[in-house]
């Protein structure tokens, strides 16, 4: 998952092993989704 | 991305943010990463020297890096106006620059309201419950066994040290 609001996480502590990136820049998506929570435009 | 609703801001408010210590190659980045969300949202960040501030920041409360959610800072019984509501507990003069943006937008992203991914209701983070528990202290995992795996690894912050193990 990308994004910068999720801890880089081990693989042990999950079931398919693979664990959680570490992010470190706001994805274009959370760009987008900020925009909508704070709308520029009413 | 989960934000909760009521801790949101309103539309357009201009956050007013103090730091309360830190020098001035901190106070610059910090000031520079946090315009990362400001270019997309409808809200605006002043920086003040005196006076009250909505967001107040150091980098010397403690050891790890952390921010009230949202409008949380307001709450004095949670954060007593003379205290920070947002630390950098290891962004220094030598941190480089990819670890100050990774740090201040996490930080400024709960500010704004935002909660971790591991936290929200729609997250589908697939836990190997065992390994979890694990990874506490048993004393702290006595009682957690008493409540739902998912509760559980939602409640996790100090597990997910948001230092990397790397630097």
């Amino acid at each position: 998952m990308n994004s910068i609001m999720l801890y880089q996480f081990d693989g042990s502590l999950f079931k398919d092993g693979k664990g959680t990136p570490l992010n470190t820049q706001l994805s274009d998506q959370h760009k987008t989704m900020i925009a909508q929570m704070y709308p520029k435009t009413p | 991305m989960a934000l909760i609703n009521q801790k949101k801001w309103e539309d357009g408010h201009t956050l007013t943010c103090k730091f309360l210590d830190g020098d001035d190659f901190q106070k610059g980045k910090v000031k520079e990463k946090a315009d990362i969300w400001l270019d997309h949202a409808n809200l605006k960040i002043e920086f003040v020297n005196d006076g009250d501030a909505e967001i107040r920041i150091s980098f010397q409360a403690d050891a790890g890096s952390w921010s009230a959610i949202g409008n949380d800072c307001l709450v004095s019984s949670y954060f007593p106006t003379y205290q920070p509501t947002m630390n950098f507990g290891w962004l220094r003069d030598d941190t480089d620059d990819r670890e100050y943006e990774r740090v201040v937008v996490h930080e400024f992203g709960h500010a704004l309201g935002c909660i971790h991914e591991f936290q929200s209701p729609t997250e589908n983070l697939d836990w190997n419950t065992d390994a979890v528990y694990a990874s506490f202290p048993a004393h702290q995992t006595t009682g957690a066994r008493l409540i739902s795996t998912r509760t559980f690894c939602r409640s996790i912050h100090r597990m997910g040290s948001a230092r990397p193990s790397s630097t």
